[in-house]
């Protein structure tokens, strides 16, 4: 009886699943966030009002998808290559 | 068990459901904050959640030293059911993700996530019927905690060279583009993750406390204050909280298993920088 392991109940992939799916989030809202926080900076120092921030909303958005092509994207190419 | 919680459900809702004639009040963020129980006014102020999470964290405690005090080869009685509990996150957690390297966090991973069920199922427990996840400090906590064994384990695994160049400056992209991505990949990494942790577990557990005051609340401000036909709709509203109390029974299970599973994902990560 203490030889029998229970059978797995969750599919293989469940974990890293996981993380790619709260990673993508979390670098997509990191992106906006982190270059609007300096987008706003940047317009309190020059002095002009909502110019700076979309924009860097704007860029976060760009960069975080790029971010996710390179972190997730290209891995799974690359796996799907070797296979 | 659930009969049981529905009827304890149904009388906690009585003053929400504006049992005194003044109309059905919507359950509010008050719901989470418990007046003081014992020691008020002093440092050791004890609130109803801070007693239900000391005494799960007690039953806990004395379940898996009652499990594991008398050990024998052959496990009979309790010391089953303790090896039941141990060996479902060694199997499904520990080995599924971690491999050779899950013998050092079994003891961390496996209190985690009993502690964590034991708190989230407070939710629907008789004479409890709070969850004691469903404050920010209790999630908090346990997603900091995950966060600096995470940090310091891939420290110690990879160097801190190693380590922060592999999380903050992804392979293949151009030298210059690190200015625009590497302040992404440092709050990604290292603030969002202990806050997602955080915020899922807080947000699930909240949400389904609401959703069952509202709906027994609801349904005896409709069998006792209203009238005439709309008394009938005291039905689907009792079935609503029947079939909400069991799905919080799987919401409980399910995120005490996915924060562990993240925790242990990123110990995993962070202890594999290199790759």
């Amino acid at each position: 009886m203490t030889n029998q392991k229970p059978q797995k109940l969750i599919p293989t992939d469940t974990g890293p699943g996981e993380d790619v799916a709260w990673g993508m989030v979390s670098t997509l809202v990191a992106g906006p966030l982190v270059w609007g926080a300096i987008g706003m900076l940047i317009d309190s120092l020059v002095g002009t009002t909502r110019i700076f921030l979309p924009l860097g909303i704007v860029l976060g958005f760009v960069v975080s998808f790029y971010i996710v092509y390179v972190r997730f994207g290209r891995e799974t190419e690359t796996v799907q290559e070797e296979k | 068990m659930v009969a049981t919680s529905i009827a304890m459900h149904l009388q906690s809702a009585l003053p929400a459901a504006g049992g005194d004639g003044e109309g059905f009040k919507a359950p509010s963020i008050s719901e989470f904050f418990p007046g003081p129980l014992l020691f008020e006014g002093t440092y050791f102020e004890l609130s109803r959640i801070n007693a239900i999470g000391l005494f799960m964290t007690g039953l806990l405690c004395l379940f898996f030293v009652l499990a594991f005090s008398k050990n024998q080869f052959v496990p009979r009685g309790i010391q089953n059911l303790g090896e039941m509990a141990v060996d479902f996150v060694q199997v499904q957690i520990i080995d599924e993700i971690l491999g050779h390297k899950g013998p050092r966090y079994a003891v961390y991973l496996t209190s985690m996530f009993w502690l964590l069920l034991a708190f989230n199922i407070t939710g629907i427990l008789p004479l409890m019927h709070l969850s004691v996840t469903s404050v920010i400090g209790f999630p908090f906590l346990l997603a900091l905690v995950s966060w600096i064994v995470f940090n310091v384990e891939g420290i110690r695994a990879n160097g801190p060279g190693t380590y922060f160049k592999a999380n903050l400056f992804p392979a293949g992209v151009p030298a210059p583009i690190y200015i625009l991505v590497t302040p992404i990949e440092f709050i990604s990494t290292f603030i969002l993750r202990p806050v997602t942790l955080t915020v899922r577990l807080l947000a699930n557990m909240m949400s389904g406390h609401l959703l069952l005051v509202l709906f027994f609340g609801a349904t005896q401000y409709f069998l006792l204050e209203s009238a005439g036909i709309m008394k009938a709709v005291a039905i689907p509203s009792f079935f609503m909280g029947f079939a909400f109390t069991l799905f919080e029974i799987l919401v409980s299970f399910l995120q005490a298993y996915i924060f562990t599973l993240l925790t242990a994902v990123y110990i995993d990560g962070a202890t594999s920088a290199e790759h």
